[in-house]
């Protein structure tokens, strides 16, 4: 588990309300709500998230007092998902309009008879669908304020965004370049210069034209190192983040 | 401006804060925090990732080896724009050593090596590990902010951004 053992990678936030005069309580009741239920085949559900105790995947009773140790209150999020395969989806839905086509002796479906064969095939498929699990932890100095998250995905960190801010409810901030940098501005009288930042220029365009050697292949053969490039796709690089930070302030 | 677009018009701020850990890892590598943290020694360790804008042939470069950083490849990378986007990165404090990877998108840690000894039981194991790595994220913070302090100061912004051109181009 990344909190108790090996190397860490998480994300960090900052829970910057001061907690309320009855938060034990509220926390309790809050964990207890909104503890970990496996997805319910008969609503016809595809994930379900909730609270568990880290140390004990299969343990959903959670109760503060185990789960505060010192100022630190370790959670564990469990997140289950149901993706039906498509193609056997696909190829059910085809079988049962044929067969429809068959007893009716028609030729042609009507839009609403389509989409109820789709949805009881695929409702179908997802009750015989094993469900895949992931689990993440939090680790929440509850006095000092900082929060880990032990994942960096989007989808896990919206998750638990969604899950803390129902069951503390309180304001809690992902502490990416732009967060971080506006609040320390804030502190600093620097909001303005934040607000109009330009990105900084560190090569001279022009004098490499007139010095291609500068530009020139890279060699190989140089020292051991191994270099690899890529075209990617650098609109999305901060698209994750940003998704983080939406739920963390703005999905409210 | 709404929160979101200044996140994504800022983006840049990441990949000049990891450019400028290595900019300083080269050319002043003890960073003062002050007290209780004292002095900290940046070292760039490797694979090193770098990206630049998207009218660029390759947009994205990664250099390993032992000597990814002060590699010609690496140094190629940076004189034609790309900015450094994913590194690994070594803070040593006194006799400690925090062993990192930075992701200049969400400042987020990973592989962190804490320096706590191994097998003691729980849960005193886990409340160790926490402060030490809350003790690591002030330090990286402490770190960012001292960035912060020249990147949004736009005299010294200036002094700073002309001596990293002059890093980038090889006259340092």
């Amino acid at each position: 588990m990344p909190f108790t053992s090996g190397s860490v990678s998480c994300v960090v936030y900052r829970v910057a309300e001061s907690l309320p005069e009855d938060f034990k309580e509220k926390a309790q009741k809050g964990l207890k709500r909104y503890a970990f239920q496996p997805i319910n085949p008969a609503r016809n559900e595809d994930r379900a998230a909730g609270w568990v105790n880290p140390l004990d995947l299969l343990s959903t009773d959670l109760r503060l007092d185990r789960q505060l140790l010192g100022d630190y209150l370790y959670l564990g999020v469990r997140i289950d998902k149901k993706s039906p395969n498509r193609a056997v989806l696909a190829a059910r839905v085809q079988t049962a309009v044929a067969e429809r086509l068959k007893d009716g002796q028609r030729k042609r479906l009507g839009a609403d008879e389509r989409r109820a064969i789709q949805a009881e095939a695929r409702n179908k498929l997802l009750a015989e669908t094993s469900a895949s699990t992931a689990v993440y932890e939090a680790l929440w100095n509850v006095e000092a304020g900082w929060l880990f998250f032990s994942s960096h995905g989007p989808t896990a960190n919206n998750e638990f965004l969604d899950l803390f801010a129902s069951t503390f409810e309180l304001e809690i901030t992902p502490m990416l370049p732009y967060t971080y940098a506006e609040q320390w501005a804030e502190s600093n009288g620097l909001s303005g210069a934040l607000e109009s930042l330009e990105e900084g220029v560190f090569c001279r365009r022009k004098r490499l034209a007139a010095a291609p050697e500068l530009v020139g292949p890279v060699s190989a053969a140089a020292s051991g190192v191994a270099v690899s490039t890529a075209r990617t796709a650098h609109v999305d690089r901060t698209a994750s983040a940003a998704r983080t930070a939406r739920g963390g302030r703005e999905g409210r | 401006m709404g929160l979101l677009e200044s996140i994504e018009q800022t983006a840049f701020l990441g990949q000049e804060f990891l450019t400028w850990l290595w900019f300083r890892s080269e050319t002043a590598p003890k960073v003062d925090l002050g007290e209780p943290r004292g002095e900290i020694k940046i070292e760039m360790g490797d694979p090193l990732v770098l990206r630049g804008s998207d009218d660029q042939d390759a947009t994205q470069v990664t250099v390993r080896g032992e000597r990814a950083a002060a590699s010609a490849e690496a140094r190629a990378a940076l004189r034609e724009g790309k900015k450094l986007w994913k590194c690994k990165v070594l803070f040593k404090q006194g006799e400690l050593t925090w062993p990192c990877s930075l992701n200049s998108d969400s400042l987020g840690i990973g592989t962190l090596g804490l320096p706590v000894p191994k097998g003691v039981p729980m849960p005193d194991g886990l409340i160790l590990r926490a402060e030490k790595l809350e003790e690591f994220t002030q330090i990286y913070f402490a770190v960012f902010e001292q960035f912060l302090d020249l990147r949004l100061r736009e005299k010294n912004w200036r002094k700073l951004e002309a001596a990293m051109r002059d890093w980038v181009m090889g006259s340092q």
